[in-house]
């Protein structure tokens, strides 16, 4: 996990502006599952484009894109069908942890919106937010090949400042939910697939909508630690025999 | 440089112009380390004196081609009103320096001085010392500014614009974060809008047939390095305080 910092010098002024922004890139080297999800998903696009169309976020891919099915389905619910997504979930765990460790900042009880797009050639995502209210968290994408774009991510108050990120095979990057961003045109053949996501922190009436599911809470921490110690316990075992 | 060392000392804190109220835009506060926070302040006034108004907007609309002729173009700021506009000249040149062919000026600036006391009094913020940069804006039928700011970096202060007539268009200010929403000034005569220079702001097109005249301006700290390049002119400083608090206090003991 690497942190880029978009931070402002300090203001001078009573109305100058301020921003100290973290966004998060890693990579998930498991090409093998990687491809695995990639053709699952493929596979699969008509079928989550039979659910009822949400709205498409801003992105400009319109409602006969699978984008517009977000919230209709957690893509997680088929981990079932596709155990590699119960690797990829952990990996994003691991990602999160990593990120706010390295950020400073505390462990929310967290729950997670998940949704695939699926760019075909001549394709842009347009620039869009995914939550800019008070309770906005934090959010992020996986490219699940090597693509020739590039997704970027724009200061909020200041447009002219933008942090590119490529769009590698098994790439991650976590972002606050309001910068905006978009992805520049892609002009492949083949369909340029990415998943993402929104880490939502869970309201007072413990209500979230868009079909969320657990992601962060006091047991998976739990689990997530056991499996790291005794991990980390077998590597020392190994080391030492 | 430390702003304290900038600041006036020992102003007394009095609201001159009674019209000046103030827009705040706030978020809630932030329940996570992510989420956006925002506290935005819009002062709006109005400067009543109708006939010294129509004096300068008619003075500008004769001298518009003047200022473009005589001044080589800086930009247009990302209004779109391009290289012949008189917008493109803002910087080159500082409004108040035709204060001698057009004294009505010097009530507008006037004005404009206590305005801007009016707003940092009622906003809280302490008195600085700063300087003004000055530009006028004519538009014809069918032109609009389209969204723009004056400086997003941390030595931003405070912008401004008076129109010059009652016109039908209206200028839209929008916090950063907050998507789709704008908060819309009506366009008319005298009314002065007081507002952070980071704040992208536009106005809708001008459908009349009459040109839209407005006058803008930025304050800018006296520590900004832009002030080099862009004619800027002392706004606020403890002379000018003194000066003015003294003609008010003249005025209360005549009336």
């Amino acid at each position: 996990m690497k942190i880029e910092k978009i931070k402002s010098k300090l203001p001078l002024t009573e109305y100058a502006p301020y921003w100290n922004l973290s966004i998060g890139r890693d990579v998930w080297t498991d090409f093998d599952k990687v491809d695995k999800i990639r053709n699952w998903l493929i596979s699969n696009e008509d079928r989550i484009k039979a659910l009822e169309v949400n709205h498409d976020a801003g992105t400009g891919l319109g409602n006969d894109s699978v984008t517009s099915r977000f919230g209709q389905y957690n893509l997680f619910d088929f981990s079932d069908e596709l155990p590699e997504l119960k690797d990829l979930l952990k990996f994003i765990r691991v990602s999160y942890l990593e990120f706010i460790v390295q950020d400073r900042t505390d462990i929310f009880e967290l729950e997670i919106v998940c949704w695939f797009n699926f760019l075909r050639n001549n394709e842009t995502v347009e620039e869009h937010i995914h939550g800019a209210a008070h309770d906005s968290y934090l959010s992020g994408n996986i490219h699940l090949d090597d693509y020739k774009t590039q997704t970027y991510y724009r200061c909020p108050q200041e447009p002219n400042l933008v942090f590119n990120s490529s769009n590698i095979k098994g790439g991650m990057t976590i972002f606050p939910s309001h910068m905006p961003h978009g992805a520049t045109t892609y002009n492949e053949t083949k369909p340029r697939i990415s998943i993402a996501f929104d880490l939502r922190v869970m309201p007072d009436d413990n209500r979230l909508d868009y079909c969320s599911r657990p992601f962060m809470n006091p047991e998976i921490y739990s689990e997530l630690v056991d499996e790291f110690k005794s991990q980390t316990y077998q590597e020392l075992k190994e080391t030492n025999n | 440089m430390s702003l304290n060392h900038k600041l006036i000392k020992n102003s007394k804190k009095l609201t001159i112009n009674k019209n000046m109220q103030i827009l705040k835009i706030r978020n809630m506060l932030p329940a996570t380390h992510y989420a956006p926070y925002w506290d935005v302040s819009i002062g709006k006034t109005i400067w009543n004196d109708s006939e010294k108004i129509d004096k300068i907007k008619n003075w500008l609309v004769d001298n518009e081609q003047r200022i473009i002729e005589k001044y080589p173009v800086m930009h247009d700021g990302n209004t779109g009103l391009g290289d012949n506009s008189a917008t493109s000249r803002f910087g080159r040149y500082n409004l108040f320096d035709f204060v001698s062919e057009l004294p009505e000026l010097t009530d507008f600036k006037k004005f404009l001085q206590c305005s801007y006391l009016d707003f940092v009094t009622m906003d809280h913020t302490p008195i600085t010392d700063v300087n003004i940069v000055c530009w006028f804006n004519i538009l014809r039928k069918s032109e609009e500014i389209k969204e723009h700011l004056h400086n997003p970096t941390y030595d931003c202060y405070l912008s401004g614009n008076v129109h010059l007539d009652d016109y039908e268009t209206f200028t839209k200010y929008k916090v950063p974060y907050e998507q789709g929403t704008s908060h819309d000034f009506a366009n008319f005569k005298g009314g002065l809008t007081i507002f952070p220079s980071c704040i992208l702001h536009w106005s809708d097109q001008h459908l009349e047939d009459n040109k839209r005249v407005s006058i803008a301006f930025d304050l800018r700290p006296d520590f900004s390095k832009a002030l080099d390049n862009l004619n800027g002119r002392p706004f606020m400083n403890k002379e000018i305080y003194k000066e003015l608090m003294d003609e008010i206090k003249n005025r209360i003991e005549k009336e």
